[in-house]
C-alpha cells in the first residue's frame, strides 16, 4: 500500500505519517503543495492521498481535479482548516471521499484513513 | 500603548478567537490555555520568538499573527509527537497554528475571510508583504506556564 500525504507545513506531514501507521503503508511520500502532488500521485500512484486545502502554487481544490482527471477512482482524504461548509461541500463535490477538520488528533487521522480503505 | 479593547472589539468576535485557540490547544496539547485581558496596540508589539501570519484579503483586509516562545512550541511539539525542535520545526508549527486558527475562524466570518498561505518569522523579523497596523487588537494566553498572544490587524 502507498500513500501520499500533501501539506505545506512538516510538522503536519510528519505526524500525519505517524498517525497513518508506518506498518500500513510499504510506501509513504509527501508534497509540499498541489502543483507537486499531481507530479507526485503520477509517478507512485498511492492507494490513499491526505491532501491540505490552502497551499502555495496550487491549492488542494485544483490538485484533486487533475488527480481524478488521472485515475478517478484515486482515494483522497481532504485534512483542512477551512472550517466553512462551502469548501468542504465542494471538496467532496469534486471527488473526495472525506473531510477532516484541522486540528487533527493521531487518531482522528488513523480511523479517517481506515474508513477510507474499508469503504 | 495599550487601550482597553471592549470599545472597539465586538465581544462575538473575541469570543470566536478565544473558542479556536481554545479548542486548538485542547485538541493538540491537552487543555486549554488561560486567557490573559486583551488590549488595542496602537504600534506593532515585540514579537516572541516565532510568529506565525496569515494574510488575509476579501471584504476584511490584513493579517492574523500568532506569537509564541520557543518552550512553549517545543511542548507542543512534544504532545504532538514531534522530536525534531529545532527552530524551523518552531517556525513551522506556529505558521500551521496560525493557519489553522484562521481558517477555522471562516466558519463564523464566512467570506470576509479569504485565506492566504502562512508566513513564519523569528523574533525580530518582520515579513517584508505584510505592512505593520497601525492599529492591532492583541488577545494573550498563558500555556503551560508560558505567555503567547494572538494579534489581529484587520481592517474593513
Amino acid at each position: 500500500m502507498k500513500l501520499l500525504i500533501v501539506d505545506d507545513s512538516l510538522i503536519m506531514r510528519r505526524a500525519i505519517e505517524r498517525s497513518a501507521g508506518r506498518s500500513r503503508f510499504s510506501e509513504i511520500h509527501t508534497a509540499t503543495n498541489g502543483l507537486l502532488a499531481v507530479e507526485m500521485f503520477a509517478r507512485h500512484r498511492p492507494d490513499v492521498v491526505t491532501m491540505d486545502i490552502t497551499m502555495p502554487d496550487m491549492d488542494g481544490l485544483s490538485a484533486i481535479d487533475l488527480i481524478l482527471k488521472q485515475n478517478p477512482a484515486a482515494n483522497i482524504l481532504v485534512v483542512s482548516a477551512l472550517a466553512d461548509k462551502g469548501t468542504a461541500i465542494e471538496a467532496v463535490k469534486r471527488g473526495a471521499l472525506g473531510f477532516l477538520l484541522k486540528p487533527v488528533t493521531a487518531e482522528s487521522v488513523h480511523n479517517a484513513i481506515e474508513n477510507i480503505l474499508s469503504d | 500603548m495599550n487601550a482597553s479593547a471592549a470599545s472597539l472589539s465586538p465581544e462575538r468576535e473575541l469570543a470566536v478567537f478565544i473558542d479556536l485557540i481554545a479548542r486548538y490547544f485542547q485538541t493538540v496539547g491537552g487543555s486549554a490555555p488561560v486567557f490573559l485581558v486583551p488590549t488595542l496596540e496602537t504600534a506593532l508589539p515585540p514579537q516572541l520568538d516565532c510568529t506565525g501570519y496569515m494574510p488575509v484579503t476579501g471584504r476584511l483586509t490584513g493579517w492574523i499573527a500568532l506569537s509564541m516562545p520557543g518552550a512553549l512550541l517545543c511542548s507542543l511539539l512534544d504532545h504532538i509527537g514531534e522530536n525534531q525542535h529545532d527552530e524551523a520545526a518552531q517556525l513551522d508549527l506556529v505558521a500551521e497554528m496560525a493557519g489553522t486558527i484562521t481558517s477555522n475562524a471562516r466558519e463564523h466570518f464566512g467570506e470576509r475571510l479569504y485565506v492566504n498561505p502562512t508566513l513564519a518569522a523569528a523574533a525580530g523579523d518582520f515579513p517584508p508583504e505584510l505592512v505593520p497596523p497601525t492599529l492591532s487588537f492583541r488577545l494573550p494566553f498563558r500555556w503551560s506556564g508560558q505567555d503567547a498572544y494572538l494579534l489581529v490587524a484587520l481592517h474593513p
